[in-house]
């Protein structure tokens, strides 16, 4: 411990003593106690040299913060005006819908084939619906838990969204969306780390629904007799809770169309 | 005065200047500069205390620089770098803490 005593105790360097005390000394010997020149010059050379390197290395040290915070302020306006973007283009894409809507409905179409294009969109989930049908709602458990990890079977996953979905296609639903996101017939239910997405969009927990449209006897009926209930189950031993109820009226809105970039009509193929 | 004068020279200078730092003296600016202010406060404390020397200053100045530096450069060939830095910090912040409440109770009387 004597090396932190020291340290506690006489922080001030001993030489200032043992100088002071030499100065003293001289001073009573009658002696001149002035350095001299070459002592003055080298202790001014040693003085601008400290000073310059103290400098330099508080200023090397200062200098990379700046860059740093730059870079992430020009990542902030970036992340800002690309999200900017997305909701111009979105705002854009649903105004060029409904003109196409209305294009369509203004009769250049023969009416046997708008019927046809009606149905369809209808029936591959690009256009929104109402109607009857089941919504099945599923909750994490183990709730108030920040780690992600913990209680990892306590979690809703892509998994068991994906059997509840296709539990409910099995049962005659006619149009499913799981958290407001609408399927058609080239969505996907994925998981990202601990983010569950729907085509690609990540759903916000805790709770999940997922509605389903379809004649609400027989959904029921037929949902209560696939494996769905049984597997609803399983999932409430582990802590996820999870809810089945019918509903009068539902909306589902609009799934995004597939763009087709490289598939093209075989009856136009070959009549071109 | 001479070191005074001589280190408001050469802050001057390197405020001026701007020279680069080799990447290979990086690692030991942060303990230099911790050096640097302990050395710094021992001075102020010398000469409220009326025993302030040149020649002491300097090259308790120059060697803590020094010193610091090369403990620094041991710990990394040593694999323990980071903890030796924070063995000198402890170290260099307790003088500088003491000299301070020294120098607080020249000025302030208190």
């Amino acid at each position: 411990m004597t090396l932190l005593t020291e340290v506690m105790e006489r922080p001030l360097d001993p030489g200032y003593a043992a100088a002071a005390r030499r100065r003293e000394a001289r001073r009573a010997a009658g002696k001149d106690a002035d350095p001299g020149v070459p002592g003055t010059v080298t202790a001014m050379l040693v003085a601008v040299g400290l000073g310059l390197a103290v400098t330099v290395a508080v200023g090397h040290l200062r200098a990379p913060q700046p860059v740093a915070g730059q870079a992430r302020s020009v990542l902030i306006d970036q992340v800002t005006a690309r999200s900017e973007q997305v909701e111009e283009l979105t705002g854009r894409s649903v105004t060029l819908a409904g003109q196409v809507e209305e294009l369509e409905r203004a009769g250049t179409l023969p009416s046997a084939l708008r019927e046809l294009n009606d149905l369809d969109k209808l029936s591959n989930g690009t256009e929104a619906v109402t109607g009857p049908g089941l919504v099945v709602t599923l909750t994490d458990g183990g709730l108030g838990g920040e780690d992600p990890e913990a209680g990892a079977d306590q979690r809703v996953w892509d998994t068991d969204l994906q059997f509840v979905v296709n539990a409910l296609w099995a049962s005659g639903a006619e149009a499913i969306s799981v958290g407001g996101q609408r399927l058609t017939a080239s969505s996907a239910i994925r998981s990202a780390g601990a983010a569950i997405l729907v085509d690609l969009q990540p759903l916000n927990g805790p709770s999940y629904k997922v509605e389903a449209i379809g004649d609400p006897e027989k959904l029921e009926v037929e949902f209560a007799r696939s494996t769905g209930p049984a597997y609803l189950q399983v999932l409430g031993t582990q802590g996820v809770e999870s809810s089945v109820a019918g509903a009068d009226e539902l909306r589902l809105a609009a799934g995004r169309p597939q763009t087709l970039r490289w598939a093209t009509n075989v009856n136009q193929k070959d009549g071109a | 005065m001479i070191p005074v004068i001589g280190l408001v020279v050469g802050v001057i200078a390197g405020l001026i200047l701007q020279p680069t730092v080799p990447v290979v003296l990086q690692p030991y600016l942060p303990i230099a500069v911790v050096a640097a202010l302990d050395a710094l406060a021992g001075g102020l404390r010398a000469a409220l205390e009326g025993m302030f020397d040149d020649k002491v200053f300097l090259t308790s100045f120059l060697f803590n620089i020094l010193i610091a530096a090369f403990i620094v450069f041991l710990g990394d060939q040593l694999g323990v770098g980071s903890q030796l830095s924070t063995a000198v910090i402890v170290v260099l912040g307790i003088r500088i803490f003491s000299n301070a409440a020294s120098i607080r109770r020249a000025i302030f009387k208190a």
